[in-house]
């Protein structure tokens, strides 16, 4: 038991962990994981608990249940109760999740079999294209258009939020809100050929200040 | 299968009851359901076995971060075989087998409605699965797009989509012309006095699944010849380039994926729900309860397919239906798995190998269905999708739900096929053996998912190492655990200890008024059928 707790903790730990959140989306989704994985043990223990009731209590003062108290109230109230508080839930977080507001930065997502490409670009006509390398500013609001060369890939950075496909003939937006400094993984989500796997990319998280400076340095060596 | 006929060479009266061919023909020509039912359930087998071999050259790449063992290209082949042999070879053709088997016993019937039509639905299988199979010795490879088979990534294959069209075509028309027959014998020769609900559950689940097989099998095959024509005609329907959308693909194939995944389940809760009050010694708790709950879900899973599809930048009101839609399904899942507690509830139980099965898939497929809930979240499901908890789901669905389900069958009624009874504590040791690996083998791989491991993947980041392990060594242990199921059932098959006609102590219902094994004939005459027959009593009225 010890050994997984330990085992959990470093799969939870690291560059690219969804359960170790850097960004605003990530952070509300892994609150909600926690949320259901209380639930679901909660509902298995009650499951586990009803059917060793069954099996081990035979005659000697059995707890008594009706038909209706069973039928209607684990298949029917339970349910509806649970779904009922999810949908909410997911109300509530779906909208944070939209591209409403102005966004702070807008950075054009290209996706190519097996790289991105990541296009940053200012109002003086200044304009910076990396390969497989993203560089993001602290708290503020970004807007990836995701657009792809060839097939269907996936937009996924996992420590700051969901992801988003790269289909061929759209371009997908997708907001994400860095809320702690640091290097992080990100990599494509949807199967996309051979190589696949490796289909990954840097992404550091700047101070603000910080990220300005290296952007306008960026602009500047950009040929 | 151990007939004590006597061949008579150059007869024209094969149909005769007494005369019956042996050797091959025997079984090429054979229109008897107890024999097609056979012939399904041992392809089935095979398949597993086959399946379940790509799976450990999956599980064996997987065991340590890098590449060793195989390239990705080969890889991908087998992430892509093995989801459609198993899908397609080993779990369809085992239900539709058992269905074979025990549908005209348990309504009264001398035989399918549709007895050659019956041959040809099998016999088509061995060329589909040819097909398929040789894919993997052609210079292109087999397909290695994920057995969904997503535009354009499957278009820049070689030649090899071709032959996958065409064998899923051909299982389209094995799975169709199945359907119809278990349609038209369970609507037109039940038994005098077994009314639709005296039948029994497995009798109702599989009647669901055939209207649910008849509705989605062409929509499958219309995408697939929409593919074949993208990439061999010079279509446009997914390109994009020339004004197609590649989206559209995806629509079309969840509306057959999504029913397709309870054509999976439904006959395994019709099973389960046959054994359990069977080993209970109690009539199952809620009957009628339970056939609305699966017309239900036979409904639903039709309106949910785009929850397969949430990350393509779908409106967020599409998604919130989707979304709802799909949590509705806990309802009447949530019925089925309360009515199974209440069978057992108070009940003087026996834990039989059948009984284990059946147990083991309530308890395990409630995991799957739990895990099913919380991806059905939108927000949590931009995290989820594509990862490997949704891997860990499905195989919770399909491993520990169809198959535990498939596997709780054949030990039910193996006496009754082969007149022996089965080494009882060799498939004791099978049942613990298989429901300890198969956790090691999927438990862990929630972890990685959750922590950020995509599927579909040969290599993968250091940081998800040791889950990996774990779930190799459990998938290992698992896979050759099988071997184990395939000796019980030959050693069932050579002999053993003599199956009486009732088999089991608590057994109901018309299977078990014929003798051990059952005749090739069975039913010549209806049984007449009233309350004191029939299986279930429901105990809400």
């Amino acid at each position: 038991m010890a050994l997984l707790v330990i085992l959990t903790a470093s799969a939870c730990q690291g560059p690219v962990s969804a359960l170790d959140p850097a960004g605003q989306g990530a952070a509300d989704i892994a609150w909600i994981t926690w949320v259901m994985i209380a639930g679901t043990l909660f509902f298995m223990a009650l499951m586990t608990g009803l059917w060793l009731h069954a099996v081990y209590r035979r005659s000697d003062r059995p707890l008594k249940l009706s038909n209706t108290t069973v039928l209607v109230g684990g298949g029917l109230v339970l349910p509806l109760v649970v779904i009922t508080l999810l949908l909410v839930y997911g109300i509530r977080s779906g909208h944070s999740m939209l591209p409403i507001g102005a966004p702070d930065l807008e950075i054009r997502v290209t996706a190519y079999q097996w790289f991105w490409e990541f296009e940053y670009s200012d109002d003086q006509g200044r304009s910076l294209t990396l390969v497989d390398e993203l560089h993001l500013p602290l708290g503020q609001r970004i807007d990836f258009h995701i657009d792809t060369a060839d097939v269907i890939h996936s937009f996924w950075i996992p420590a700051l939020g969901g992801k988003m496909d790269a289909i061929p003939g759209r371009t997908n937006t997708l907001r994400l809100v860095p809320t702690r400094a640091g290097q992080f993984g990100g990599q494509c989500a949807e199967f996309c050929g051979a190589r696949h796997a490796h289909m990954h990319f840097a992404v550091t998280v700047h101070e603000p200040e910080d990220f300005q400076r290296w952007l306008d340095t960026a602009f500047e060596d950009a040929p | 299968m151990s007939q004590d006929t006597t061949a008579h060479h150059d007869d024209h009266h094969d149909d005769h009851h007494s005369a019956h061919p042996t050797g091959l023909t025997r079984w090429l020509f054979s229109t008897n359901h107890k024999e097609i039912g056979t012939l399904y359930l041992v392809f089935s087998l095979a398949m597993f076995l086959v399946g379940g071999a790509m799976a450990l050259v999956i599980r064996a790449e997987l065991f340590a971060p890098g590449l060793q063992l195989v390239n990705p290209e080969f890889f991908n082949q087998m992430t892509t075989m093995h989801a459609l042999v198993m899908i397609f070879g080993a779990v369809m053709p085992a239900f539709v087998g058992l269905a074979n088997w025990m549908v005209p016993l348990m309504i009264g019937a001398p035989d399918m409605a549709l007895p050659r039509m019956n041959n040809w639905s099998f016999w088509i299988l061995p060329f589909a699965f040819t097909l398929l199979l040789a894919t993997l010795f052609m210079p292109s490879g087999a397909p290695a797009s994920g057995w969904t088979l997503y535009p354009p990534l499957s278009l820049q294959g070689g030649n090899s989509l071709a032959f996958v069209i065409l064998a899923i075509h051909l299982m389209g028309i094995s799975s169709i012309m199945g359907a119809i027959n278990i349609i038209a014998t369970i609507l037109n020769m039940r038994a005098p006095g077994m009314t639709l609900l005296r039948m029994p559950l497995f009798v109702w689940t599989w009647l669901i699944t055939a209207f649910l097989l008849i509705a989605v099998m062409p929509v499958l095959a219309g995408a697939v010849t929409m593919l074949l024509t993208d990439r061999f005609f010079g279509t446009s329907f997914f390109n994009a380039a020339g004004g197609g959308d590649p989206v559209l693909y995806q629509h079309i194939f969840w509306f057959f994926g999504h029913p397709e995944v309870y054509i999976m389940i439904l006959p395994a809760f019709g099973i389960v729900s046959e054994i359990i009050p069977t080993f209970s010694r109690k009539p199952l708790f809620g009957y009628t309860s339970m056939v609305y709950a699966t017309a239900s879900i036979a409904f639903l899973s039709f309106i949910v397919w785009a929850h397969h599809m949430f990350t393509v930048g779908m409106p967020l009101g599409a998604m919130l239906f989707f979304m709802y839609a799909t949590m509705i399904i806990a309802v009447p899942t949530g019925i089925k798995i309360f009515n199974w507690i209440a069978t057992m509830w108070r009940s003087s139980m026996t834990f039989e190998t059948p009984m284990l099965f059946a147990l083991g898939f309530v308890v395990l497929f409630t995991i799957g269905g739990l895990s099913g809930v919380m991806l059905a979240i939108v927000p949590a499901n931009f995290q989820y999708h594509d990862t490997y908890f949704v891997v860990a789901h499905f195989h919770y669905v399909l491993v520990t739900g169809a198959i535990y389900s498939i596997m709780a069958a054949v030990y039910y009624w193996l006496p009754k096929w082969t007149g022996h009874m089965y080494n009882e504590k060799l498939g004791k040791i099978h049942f613990w053996w298989s429901t300890v690996w198969v956790n090691v083998l999927f438990f862990p791989q929630h972890y990685l998912g959750l922590a950020g491991m995509p599927r579909r993947i040969p290599d993968y980041a250091v940081q998800f190492t040791e889950f990996n392990v774990i779930s190799s060594i459990g998938g290992f242990m698992f896979g050759f655990g099988q071997l184990l199921f395939v000796y019980i059932i030959w050693q069932c098959v050579r002999g053993g200890e003599k199956a009486t006609a009732q088999v089991w102590e608590g057994a109901r219902g018309l299977e078990w008024t014929v003798p051990s094994p059952a005749p090739l004939h069975t039913f010549d005459t209806p049984p007449v059928v009233d309350d004191s027959v029939a299986v279930h009593k429901d105990s809400l009225t």
